[in-house]
């Protein structure tokens, strides 16, 4: 994987085939639990009942409109015929940007759907191939969103 | 609203102020941002840095706060701010809320 800056502006994504395989299963897997996080502190109170209500109608929407959106634009960037080539994608900065939130919104997802565990080693002894499966992800995006998270802060 | 093209308009009188309307403008609501063991540190600096234009500093200041102590006060508002920040950092999947600053 090669993520760098052009000069022109932008960046410029390479990927193997293996990388690129994993980069569009997880976006397509986009978004993985639409539920957001209970508010900290706010107890159970008609008030925090009210705010996470709203907080769950705006998750929601946010996530269509993302799923939406990440749909949109595969089908312009990604290569229409699967390849065994590399596969090299050009993105402006907004792009990598928002694609950094998508693959931070797969990784809290997965982290739900494993019970949002306190602690990120977690011994894989005695899990369900759903929740190996989580975890696997879990790792996989943030080695994306490490690899835009560099490239984002190289300037 | 109506437009006052071309017409004189008198001062109003002064009345006392609704109180819900002083609530709202009053700069007293803490926007603060909470521990979670999910999001990496470089990424809350990021989102710290994009939503409130801080240098990157000031946001792994406030980062290294959330992580080491659990939560950071990350700015004093009025409600309606205040409220808007909150809402940002939800959309990241940061852990926000607010809440009234004591007097």
């Amino acid at each position: 994987m090669k993520l760098s800056r052009k000069a022109s502006g932008g960046c410029s994504w390479e990927l193997d085939p293996r990388e690129a395989s994993l980069f569009l299963r997880l976006l397509r897997s986009y978004p993985v639990v639409g539920s957001p996080p209970t508010l900290p502190g706010s107890g159970h109170t008609a008030d925090s009942e009210g705010a996470e209500a709203l907080l769950r109608q705006s998750f929601a929407q946010q996530s269509e409109e993302s799923r939406q959106e990440l749909r949109a634009w595969l089908e312009g960037a990604w290569p229409a015929k699967p390849t065994k080539k590399n596969v090299t994608l050009d993105l402006s900065e907004k792009r990598l940007e928002w694609l950094l939130h998508v693959f931070n919104d797969i990784r809290v997802g997965h982290w739900k759907k494993l019970g949002s565990p306190d602690h990120l080693d977690l011994p894989l002894k005695g899990w369900s191939l759903d929740q190996l499966g989580s975890w696997r992800d879990m790792q996989a995006s943030g080695f994306f969103e490490t690899a835009i998270l560099t490239a984002l802060n190289s300037n | 609203m109506p437009d006052t093209h071309g017409l004189a308009v008198a001062p109003e009188e002064t009345q006392e102020k609704d109180p819900q309307a002083k609530s709202e403008l009053d700069p007293g609501y803490l926007v603060i941002c909470w521990n979670d063991p999910v999001n990496f540190m470089e990424y809350v600096t990021h989102v710290f840095q994009e939503i409130f234009g801080w240098p990157k500093q000031k946001a792994q200041f406030h980062m290294l706060q959330v992580h080491r102590e659990g939560r950071s006060v990350l700015t004093r508002e009025t409600q309606e701010r205040a409220e808007h920040y909150v809402h940002q950092l939800h959309r990241y999947r940061l852990h926000a809320t607010m809440e009234r600053d004591r007097p």
